[in-house]
This record gives C-alpha cells, sequence and structure tokens, in this order.
C-alpha cells in the first residue's frame, strides 16, 4: 500500500467495526467518527461526558443521530469503560479521545481488565512520504520512553506486522541515530549495530532486513545514501524508522505534519485489540485514518491470521 | 504430450482435496502444500504450470508468498490464483486489483472462499487461455 487513499478504500463498504471512544468530548473526535460512521469504515461508542459530547458535536455541526453515546462525566473511569468494552470484545477497536496519553494508557495498560498480552506494546506513526510514494513506520514516538535494547528488537517485530498489516509484506527497517558509524559516546549507534547483527544472525522470526546505525537522511534518500557510499536493502528506502527513544520519534513524526503537510496515522501495536492513540491537537482528518488504520488491523489479522513474531536469544 | 501441473497451496486439507477433485483431469496432474514456506519451495521444485495460493498459511502468509514469487525472475512467470475469504467474514474483498493495490503485485486471478467449482474452473480456463 503506498497511500492511505488505498487505505480507505480497503476498509469502506463491507461490514463495519465498533470503536469504543474514551472521553469523547472533542469535537475532532465526533468529526471523525462521524466521518468514519458516513463511509460505512467504524461506527463509535461515544464514552464520556454526555453533556459536553453534544455541546462539542453541535460546535461542529455534527448530528449525533445513529451515534451510541455512554454518559460517564469521570474520565479516569471513562477510559475504563472503554477499555472493558473492547477486552470484552463489545468493541473491536480503542480510540483516545480528550484525555492525557499517560491516563489513557494506565487504563490501556491496567492489569485486570485492560489488553495487555505476551508482546509488549509499543507505538507506530504511519506517514506519507511522496517522491516516491510512500508509507513510511516510525516507532517509538509515543509510549516506550526509553527503550532498552531487547525492548527495541521487540518494538522492531511489532512495526515489522503492522506493516505486513498495510500491504508491505517484506519492509526493511533503519534503525536511526545521530550517524551512520558505530560511536561508543552514542549509545543509539552501538544498539542500532546490535540489532542490525540480530538480523544478520537470524534472531528475528520472521526474518527481517534491518540495518543500523543509519541517520535519516542515509535511511530514506538514495541519493544521501550513495553520497555517503552506504550499500545494501536498506538505506535510501527504508519502510520502518526505529528510532531510539520517545523524544526522537516524536518529533520526527509531527515534523511530517507541521513541516512537510504530510497525513499522520497513530496507533498502538502488541495489544489485545487495536488502539487509535493520536494526539489531541491532530486534524480530524489524522484520527478517521487512523480509525481506517486500526479497522484494517482487525480486518487483515483476521483475513491472514497474521502474528507478531518472535526474537531468539 | 506432457501433462500440466497444478500446484495448490493451502493448509486446509478438505480444500486442497476439493480443489483438487474439481481440476484434475487426464492431462492436468495436481500437486500440493500446506503452508507458505513449503509452498514457495515445491514452486522451486516443481515448476508448475498454475499455483493456486491460499491468502491464509501457515509459516509465510500467501500475500507474502505472492511477493517472492512475482520477485523473482525465475517464478514471476508462473500465473497465480489467489483464494480469499469472502468479504462477508473478512471485511476486505481481495480482488485481483484490490490485491495489487495492497501489496504492490498482482495475481493473475482470484476465487473466493467458500469455493464455487464452476467459479473456480472458470477462472483457471481463463488464466491458463491468456497464457497460451
Amino acid at each position: 500500500m503506498k497511500n492511505f487513499d488505498t487505505l480507505l478504500s480497503l476498509v469502506e463498504k463491507h461490514p463495519v467495526r465498533k470503536v469504543a471512544v474514551a472521553v469523547a468530548q472533542d469535537s475532532s473526535v465526533i468529526e471523525a467518527v462521524d466521518e468514519a460512521k458516513k463511509r460505512d469504515i467504524a461506527r463509535a461508542v461515544l464514552i464520556g461526558d454526555e453533556h459536553e459530547i453534544r455541546e462539542e458535536a453541535e460546535s461542529a455541526g455534527v448530528s449525533l443521530d445513529g451515534h451510541e453515546i455512554v454518559h460517564e462525566p469521570d474520565a479516569i473511569k471513562a477510559v475504563a469503560a472503554a477499555v472493558k468494552m473492547v477486552s470484552s470484545g463489545d468493541a473491536d477497536i480503542l480510540m483516545k479521545g480528550y484525555i492525557h496519553t499517560d491516563d489513557f494508557l494506565r487504563g490501556v495498560l491496567n492489569k485486570e481488565y485492560g489488553l495487555r498480552t505476551n508482546a509488549i506494546m509499543s507505538h507506530v506513526f504511519i506517514g506519507e512520504l511522496r517522491d516516491p510514494e510512500r508509507l513510511v513506520f516510525i516507532t517509538d514516538g509515543a509510549m516506550n520512553i526509553a527503550p532498552t535494547l531487547e525492548q527495541k528488537a521487540a518494538i522492531l517485530l511489532n512495526a515489522v506486522h503492522l506493516a505486513n498489516i498495510f500491504g508491505v509484506m517484506k519492509p526493511t527497517v533503519a534503525v536511526l541515530a545521530a550517524v551512520e558509524l558505530v560511536n561508543p559516546a552514542m549509545p543509539a549507534t552501538v544498539e542500532a549495530a546490535c540489532l542490525a547483527k540480530m538480523a544478520d544472525r537470524r534472531q528475528y522470526v520472521p526474518e527481517c532486513v534491518v540495518d543500523g546505525p543509519l541517520a535519516l537522511d542515509n535511511a530514506v534518500s538514495m541519493a544521501a545514501a550513495r553520497h555517503k557510499k552506504i550499500g545494501g536493502a536498506v538505506a535510501g528506502r527504508a519502510d520502518i524508522l526505529l528510532v531510539p527513544d520517545i523524544e526522537a520519534g516524536n518529533m520526527l513524526a509531527k515534523s511530517l505534519v507541521y513541516f512537510g503537510n504530510r497525513r499522520l496515522i497513530g496507533l498502538l501495536v502488541g495489544s489485545k485489540a487495536p488502539v487509535v492513540l493520536t494526539s489531541r491537537a491532530d486534524s480530524k482528518e489524522s484520527k478517521m485514518l487512523s480509525i481506517a488504520g486500526a479497522v484494517l488491523m482487525v480486518n487483515i489479522t483476521r483475513a491472514l491470521q497474521l502474528k507478531i513474531g518472535k526474537v531468539h536469544y | 504430450m506432457a501433462k500440466r501441473k497444478i500446484l495448490v497451496v493451502d493448509d486446509e486439507e478438505d480444500c486442497v482435496a476439493y480443489v483438487t477433485g474439481v481440476l484434475e483431469s487426464d492431462n492436468t496432474r495436481m500437486l500440493s502444500a500446506k503452508d507458505g514456506v513449503a509452498g514457495l519451495k515445491a514452486v522451486r521444485s516443481q515448476h508448475p504450470d498454475l499455483i493456486i495460493l491460499d491468502a491464509q498459511l501457515p509459516k509465510k502468509d500467501g500475500f507474502t508468498v505472492l511477493v517472492e514469487l512475482k520477485e523473482d525472475p525465475a517464478t514471476r512467470d508462473i500465473p497465480v490464483i489467489m483464494l480469499t475469504v469472502a468479504a462477508e467474514k473478512t471485511g476486505i474483498e481481495f480482488s485481483a486489483s484490490a490485491i495489487a493495490s495492497f501489496v504492490g503485485v498482482s495475481p493473475e486471478g482470484y476465487v473466493a472462499k467458500p469455493i464455487d467449482a464452476d467459479a473456480l474452473k472458470a477462472e483457471v480456463n481463463r488464466v491458463l487461455a491468456s497464457r497460451s
């Protein structure tokens, strides 16, 4: 898949999925779920303060006819209700509304009713690139703050899984750092080299094509890679950008939107069910596309029975 | 005259038996493989004239197998008919053009599961006729 228009064409028309929106009193969230409903992508249960949800809908010019609302004025309890709805199977997808990410994730990770699995949970931003047109997967810029080497390997496999769901069946992975040389003073370069060597030793199942350290330019620009005389299957054409920490990933992904005017999706991987995790400031289009991406996760996982890979140690 | 060879890659034994029963004839020899890895191996060792490839396979899914077949100069010209679960169950209708926009390569044909014998025969005849 090269763009989000293809994503929409794949998830429209057929059986709609149900999205539980936690703390839904947000006009852009309401506009996004309304657009998803109109396109036959998904229908939503809006969980939050009903009075505020109706006010936000009115300000956005959205009719709530046909939208289910569950009144829960307490934000933490609204998250719990939405998570329980998904973990019990009453909804297919969880979506973050107008609430801080940390409060939302506490509910997602709740040991009693949360969406944990044996896999690590990680976040992936998916951006649209041009020239050539393609998707890029940036991880982890929203959940794991400073992952260890072991966590990075698991985050890598989560991103490979999501790339497969988006039709990139043999994704190339660039482990990013500030430079493409291993420098003991920069721990990110050392760990990147280890992650690449693990691919050489076939420690990832399924096998992955990984290179690192790579700087951003030689990961995504063939001209930059050639200029630095970096060969291999990844340099210049990386599908997945594995960043060293949450700050790097968050800034890189948001720069696509604010400097590059690109469309962006935000999803969690490794949870029992897809979780739409976008920033509160994200556009309604970004949120609607993220819902579409989550629907694709449900559909493709079921259609192909895809599973997250494993790392051998 | 040598028999033509059709390889069915599917982990469901009932499906393999059904497809074999529908397509086997005096001039058609049927082969089978139970997962994506075995399917790729069988293609490279048996050189079939046609591959009937299920999307949902253990070890390596059918779409990844399709991409690998179409990227390899030794196998890219062997026609492939994908078997995909009906849209009512998965939420996605995988026509040949939808598969092409999804994974970037296109199978020569597709048949939705549960398989209709007449639809399968017609698709096999159409694909093989276009190659002759």
